[in-house]
């Protein structure tokens, strides 16, 4: 990270223009495109495959069990631990299934062309066995804080597992969590959700409620996006006051709920083109290993390579499953269970749900409807994928696949603000100890207010950045830690395993 | 441990070789402190490559330290390439709009539409100071844009075989980390796995 602030700030501030954005703004824009660079997706995946390999493809040969596992057939009550299974992963899903399922797949398309979904889904069945390691050792290495509650991740696995010498990697970690936690998981979401309710229902209410005016003399913002920064900020905060019990419970209805009506609504735009679909499966695969192709977009064709879809898939698959951050173990950690391989394999079905099911029907309903070929403008994928909905409904009933992206985003950005304050408050404990829990919940809670009212700018590119940085002290103990997940893995399944329930 | 010596010697040939195929041909647009940046990481590789089978605490520390040493350099190198790839691209389009705003003009030449004529050249004039205000030596023909897109994929290549050799090196410094690593060096405190 020195080396790339080091070598991108000169160049940053000579491509920095008087009119244009500041230096310091055109650097965090760079380090953060850095930090998520190429370098970045290829560790992650390298570490997806070294343990698809060692496990021999267990994401493929335990998928059955890790289903029966959700169902709740392994669940043990009386186990240490605050949630069921089931609970810990809709906990885990609600914090990775956000604006990535939605805009993040229209981006990758975009710029990738159709072969980037296929690209996206391959680094989904790759991010499967990094989440299952991370959440395995989470598990095997979680403990109890003096309140009584679980405290498990990363910091636990690096400075227990790998030992004493470590800790510093472990403190790193929970340190950028925190961060990460007020960017990325709280201002950034309630910023979007506050877009695209302003966006969607704006116009149909009284325009004293969207007419723009100062607050604290410099804040840009209007009277709508306070109501819902205060309304997101009270939602927010009566769940995450409970605690992971709360969540998990919430958790457990959100996120079912949430993904029915988006997978419901894209499942509809595909029957109706249903005879379309082998033909785009069909130049889907071929785009992703056969050959370029050309984006007729408005501003002239585009060349795109293989390359470009490779590159941008795996970006946005990584964006969307956070497989590798070290985020979801934190959330899987506090699972009722004696058995740390048994979490991993239910933890394994996220990126499968976030990346390999959601993405994809995202990506069949652009694909479908061929809005990648004539949007303008990549860098709006969540407009873009409200238009591929708009489109692929009958006319005079666009609206309400209009409504369901927007519904969805919505939903989507309520619950990772949810569940990220769990991975901040569970790192902040591992840093200050238990008292330092409630101050955190109150300042997360300002912080979805003021999300919802300003653009955070550098502060959003610093938060990102952290993002990232997290996945590489969690990868240092993966992989340091990893003839660990692989003897845990062979004594679990060297045991007959019977369903408790 | 040999493993990961060889591994690393392994990595730093292989990868000196391929940049030094891939480096710029045609790429009269690629610059900067990239490769002093990759040369840097590549020795410091090599050198932890040499450290990394003595079993004493002191290789570890030496090589483990040098491996992250080695590990930012070759960010350092991949950010380089990165800016750089931006500017090459953002230059690409420029000329790519020059070259486009010349065959209107031409168009319009011929057609005679005389408000048209001045209008555009106004424009091709504005295009081509912008450009050429940053890039004195930018000639605006088919062949510069090709050598531009030229550089611009080779850059993609260099960026892809940095980006390898971060992930290489990294990888070696992670698994240095594991406990049977730790007890290898004499480290009495390593946990137990």
């Amino acid at each position: 990270m020195i080396a790339f602030f080091s070598a991108a700030m000169p160049l940053a501030v000579q491509s920095a223009s008087p009119e244009g954005p500041s230096a310091l703004e055109t650097f965090f824009d760079n380090a953060a495109d850095i930090a998520w660079g190429l370098p970045f997706i290829l560790m992650l995946a390298g570490v997806g495959f070294y343990f698809t390999v060692r496990l021999g493809f267990a994401q493929f040969r335990r998928m059955g069990h890790a289903i029966a596992i959700g169902r709740g057939k392994y669940d043990e009550p009386d186990a240490p631990g605050e949630v069921t299974h089931f609970q810990a992963l809709c906990a885990a899903l609600s914090a990775t299934v956000g604006v990535g399922n939605i805009g993040g797949v229209a981006t990758a398309i975009w710029w990738g062309g159709p072969g980037a979904a296929i690209w996206m889904a391959l680094f989904g069945v790759l991010g499967m066995m990094t989440k299952f390691a991370s959440c395995t050792l989470a598990l095997k290495y979680r403990v109890t804080d003096s309140e009584g509650h679980i405290i498990g991740g990363p910091m636990e696995f690096l400075s227990r597992g790998l030992g004493k010498r470590f800790a510093w990697l472990a403190t790193m970690f929970a340190v950028c969590a925190v961060i990460a936690s007020f960017g990325g998981g709280n201002m950034v979401q309630a910023n979007q959700m506050a877009g695209a309710f302003t966006h969607e229902f704006g116009s149909s209410l009284p325009t004293s409620l969207t007419e723009p005016f100062k607050l604290f003399g410099s804040m840009e913002t209007n009277s709508l996006r306070i109501i819902l920064g205060m309304v997101v900020a009270v939602l927010v905060g009566l769940v995450i006051i409970g605690g992971i019990k709360r969540i998990g419970r919430v958790a457990g209805v959100l996120v079912p709920v949430m993904a029915v009506f988006y997978v419901g609504g894209a499942l509809t735009v595909i029957f109706l083109h249903i005879g379309e679909v082998p033909e785009t499966l069909g130049t889907m695969f071929s785009m992703a290993f056969g050959g370029d192709v050309t984006r007729k977009a408005a501003g002239g064709a585009v060349g795109l390579t293989v390359l470009q879809a490779l590159t941008w898939g795996a970006k946005r698959a990584v964006f969307s499953n956070e497989a590798g951050l070290g985020s979801a173990p934190i959330a899987h950690a506090a699972a009722k269970t004696h058995e740390p391989v048994r979490e991993g394999l239910i933890a394994m079905l996220g990126p499968f749900i976030d990346t390999v099911v959601i993405c994809m029907m995202t990506a069949l309903v652009i694909c479908l409807t061929g809005v990648w070929e004539t949007f303008a403008d990549g860098s709006q994928g969540a407009v873009m994928t409200k238009l591929a909905f708009e489109q692929g409904l009958p006319e005079g009933y666009g609206w309400i696949g209009r409504y369901t992206v927007a519904i969805g985003l919505i939903l989507f950005a309520i619950s990772t603000a949810i569940s990220w304050s769990y991975y901040g408050d569970r790192c902040i404990t591992y840093i200050f100890g238990p008292k330092a829990v409630m101050p955190y919940r109150v300042v997360y809670v300002l912080f979805l207010f003021l999300g919802a009212n300003i653009d955070g700018g550098i502060v959003w590119k610093f938060a990102d950045v952290t993002n990232a940085a997290m996945a590489f002290w969690n990868i240092i103990g993966l992989l340091g830690l990893s003839t660990v997940v692989i003897a845990l893995y062979k004594d679990y399944f060297s045991r007959p395993q019977k369903p408790l329930q | 441990m040999t493993k990961f010596s060889i591994l690393a010697f392994l990595g730093a040939l292989v990868g000196g070789l391929l940049i030094w195929k891939v480096l710029p041909s045609a790429a009269i647009w690629i610059d900067g402190p990239w490769l002093i940046w990759a040369i840097v990481g590549l020795v410091l590789l090599l050198t932890a490559g040499l450290l990394i089978p003595r079993p004493t605490t002191d290789s570890w520390k030496r090589s483990w330290g040098l491996l992250w040493l080695a590990a930012i350099c070759l960010m350092g190198s991949y950010s380089s390439l990165y800016v750089l790839h931006n500017r090459v691209n953002a230059l690409g389009a420029q000329v790519r709009e020059v070259l486009k705003t010349e065959a209107a003009l031409a168009k319009a030449k011929a057609e005679e539409r005389v408000a048209d004529i001045e209008s555009i050249a106004q424009d091709l004039t504005a295009k081509k100071l912008e450009v050429t205000s940053t890039y004195e030596a930018v000639v605006f023909d088919e062949r510069e844009l090709n050598r531009i897109e030229a550089s611009s994929l080779e850059l993609t290549y260099l960026e892809y075989i940095v980006s390898v050799l971060f992930v290489f090196t990294f990888f070696i410094l992670a698994w240095m980390t594991a406990p049977t690593a730790q007890k290898f060096y004499g480290f009495n405190e390593a946990p137990a796995t």
